[in-house]
């Protein structure tokens, strides 16, 4: 296994109809995790179809360890990767062990080959005890894993899942993700999300998609340190009446009686807060602090929320 | 060609099978529920419903004419005036469209006026429930016609007299398997495999992209390791595999319904496979052709049933196309299919050698793979197009 990398340059897509769903997009994606943080309707989806080798850019180029995945070597690149799309489409009547089987023998298996791997991507994904059942029957969280199973089945180089912890309840989440974790030790994994928590904890590398390009990117606590590097204070007060100064800060108030305010230091600033409110006769229900994290980056870099 | 992908179609199409009732339903349960009506309201014995008398009269002669208007006149009889030859006249009543035919050789006027017997041939269907009772009818009538024609040239001095100027010579044809319960069966077994290939190929083409694009596999199957044709072929060696499932069925319970297979020998299965295969690359390929057409699934339902449906009547594939009205007569001459099936027919139904009968289908040969070519190129564009978007 020489160095292996996704190259992506300038990469356009416009769909017909004239909707320009990204533009200009390029990064370069080496081993370990790189996320597509942004929220829906950015532009991850396409992204990442197009890297997958299932959409055709308009323009721009991707490399896959340096085979051009829309170029002629596009059928050996494509077997360097396992694509996982927001849904996959299993047969909801067939066991995950004969779905597994069907989308190995796409990938490339011969039938023997993808039964073997079957088998053993089951295992990996802990659902060895439940491969005869009906996927019909599987829980949310089974069936994520089963799609990570299925990428997984031909061992690829790189794994590119589009939104691999959406729509799953936090044990499932967890679960799914200490899976990810495993399996794309020594891969190159790329994948988006519009949940800022996921893309901190589990990326080496986050690129923030916002209108169809990237805004930033880097590793999550340098983009924290360098855009949002101080802490919040959250104030939930009886609504009405103007937010006050603390010590000549504004407070950034959503109007909803939610004010909160950028400090340097949390356990100083937080009895002057209080303080201004009481003075100001508003009545405060509760205080947090909070430590800034990639939601707050995304705000401070586009000026818009990343979970509307 | 990456076979494993191909494969794959084939694993899930099986497996499916098993597990989706819809799709063991279509492949397997409507074909025999519907041969099984076609059998049982259609099967019986074949009835002559009226008497199709053909009348091929070289003559033009004055005794000729005397003869037709004879015939004309009983009413119970329904002339038609034929130039066939009489290979062919054989062949019409062998098959049942025809009951009888006259035959008025070339001088039997002139044979008459100088003297001797003028000669008549009277073929005739040879089942003993009512094809000897109708050459007795016409028999007699020529008889008849004989009798007043004697009478007439009694009165003219110059010539001689005969009695009986006339000679009937009856040529009895003896019905092939069409003409019997279990030929008739047999017709509706070839016709319902034709049913199914003529439904899944349209479908299985039409919906060759539209239906992969919804259920989300395209996107799968376009970031694997696949190549321009792979869907393609994949489909096309998974609609085989379900012809040969349903077809399988069909004859099974064709058989036990009482077809007769009795023609067939194992090479002629061979050439019938064949000739089924091919239809099925034509319909496959018409619906590839027409696919464009449809841009959702239920879209490629609409226009599927809206073709195959009156097709299914009017091409020739369950209804024997010399019965069809004189307005749908060419309809089947149209569709490769019908001359695929008319192949295997005159094969298993008219005991045709092998070369004959695919000398009867190559039309319908050369046209289902001109189809089966034109919709692989549609099939390429719209892949290209399905890239574009997903
Ligand atoms: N098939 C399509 N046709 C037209 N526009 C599309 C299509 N798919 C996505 N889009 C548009 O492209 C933009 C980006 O979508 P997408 O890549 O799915 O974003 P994300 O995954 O970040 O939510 C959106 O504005 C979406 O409406
Ligand atoms: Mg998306």
């Amino acid at each position: 296994m020489s160095e292996c990398s996704v190259v992506v340059e300038d990469l356009w897509k416009e769909y017909p109809g004239g909707i320009v769903a990204v533009r200009g997009v390029s990064f370069e994606a080496g081993r370990g995790f790189t996320s597509l943080m942004g929220p829906n309707g950015s532009g991850k989806t396409t992204t990442l179809s197009m890297v997958a080798g299932a959409l055709k850019p308009s323009r721009g180029r991707i490399v896959v360890c340096g085979l051009d995945v829309w170029g002629r070597e596009g059928v050996r690149a494509r077997r360097l990767i396992g694509f996982a799309p927001q849904d996959m489409p299993f047969k909801e009547k067939l066991s995950g062990m004969e779905n597994l089987v069907w989308i190995g023998m796409i990938r490339g298996l011969g039938y023997v080959d993808a039964k073997r791997q079957a088998r053993r991507a089951l295992e990996l994904v802990g659902l060895e005890a439940h491969g005869n059942r009906r996927v019909v029957t599987y829980s949310g969280g089974m069936r994520r894993r089963l799609t990570i199973a299925a990428c997984v089945m031909h061992e690829p180089e790189v794994l590119l899942l589009d939104e691999p912890g959406s729509g799953l309840d936090p044990r499932a989440r967890e679960e799914v993700w200490g899976l990810i974790e495993s399996l794309g030790r020594g891969r190159i994994i790329v994948y988006s999300t519009h949940i800022s928590q996921e893309a901190e904890r589990h990326s080496d590398r986050v690129l923030i998609f916002h209108s169809g390009g990237i805004v930033a990117g880097g590793p999550p606590r340098m983009l924290i340190e360098r855009y949002a590097p101080m802490p919040r204070i959250i104030v939930y007060h009886d609504p009405g009446g103007a937010p006050p100064m603390v010590d000549g800060l504004p407070g950034y108030s959503r109007g909803d009686g939610v004010t909160y305010y950028e400090v340097e230091e949390a356990s100083s600033a937080l009895p002057k807060i209080i303080e201004a409110f009481l003075r100001a006769g508003i009545q405060v229900h509760k205080v947090e602090v909070k430590r800034p994290g990639l939601e707050e980056v995304y705000f401070r870099v586009t000026g818009a929320r990343l979970e509307a | 060609m990456p076979v494993s992908q191909v494969l794959a179609e084939v694993y899930a199409f099986l497996k499916s099978m098993l597990r989706y009732r819809e799709i063991a339903f279509w492949n397997i349960g409507f074909p025999i529920i519907f041969l099984l009506v076609l059998i049982a309201v259609f099967g019986g014995e074949p009835g002559v419903l009226e008497i199709d008398v053909a009348v091929v009269d070289y003559d033009r002669g004055p005794f000729s004419s005397v003869i037709i208007q004879a015939l004309n006149s009983t009413g119970a009889l329904k002339l038609q005036l034929s130039d066939l030859g009489l290979e062919e006249l054989r062949k019409a009543i062998a098959n049942g469209s025809l009951s009888a035919a006259v035959f008025i050789g070339e001088g039997f006027s002139e044979n008459i006026t100088q003297g001797s017997q003028g000669r008549v041939l009277l073929l005739y269907y040879s089942n003993p429930q009512s094809g000897d009772y109708i050459a007795s009818i016409i028999e007699s009538v020529i008889g008849e016609a004989s009798r007043g024609i004697a009478a007439r040239i009694a009165g003219d001095a110059r010539a001689e007299i005969l009695l009986e100027p006339i000679s009937v010579e009856g040529v009895p044809v003896s019905p092939e398997i069409l003409a019997t319960k279990g030929g008739v069966r047999t017709f509706y077994v070839i016709g319902m495999i034709g049913v199914q290939i003529l439904f899944s190929g349209l479908y299985t083409g039409a919906g060759i992209i539209v239906e992969r694009k919804r259920d989300g596999t395209l996107k799968l199957l376009l970031s694997s390791p696949m190549r321009g044709y792979t869907i393609f072929a994949a489909d096309t060696v998974t609609s085989m595999v379900a012809l040969l499932i349903s077809a399988t069925a069909i004859v099974v319970v064709g058989r036990l319904a009482g077809a007769d297979y009795s023609l067939i020998e194992w090479r002629d299965a061979l050439a019938m496979s064949g000739l089924f295969a091919v239809g099925l690359l034509g319909s496959l390929g018409l619906g590839l052709v027409i696919a464009p057409l449809a841009r959702s699934p239920e879209a490629v339902n609409m226009l599927v049933n809206s073709i195959a449906f009156p097709l299914m009547f009017l091409g020739g594939i369950i209804i024997p196309a010399f019965i069809l009205p004189e307005w749908a007569q060419d309809i089947p001459k149209a569709l490769p299919l019908y001359w695929c099936l008319e192949g295997v027919r005159r094969i298993v139904l008219y005991n045709y050698g092998i070369g004959e009968a695919l000398g009867v289908a190559l039309p319908g040969i050369i046209a289902s793979l001109a189809l089966y070519i034109a919709g692989a190129i549609v099939y390429r564009r719209l892949l290209e197009k399905s890239v574009e978007i997903v």
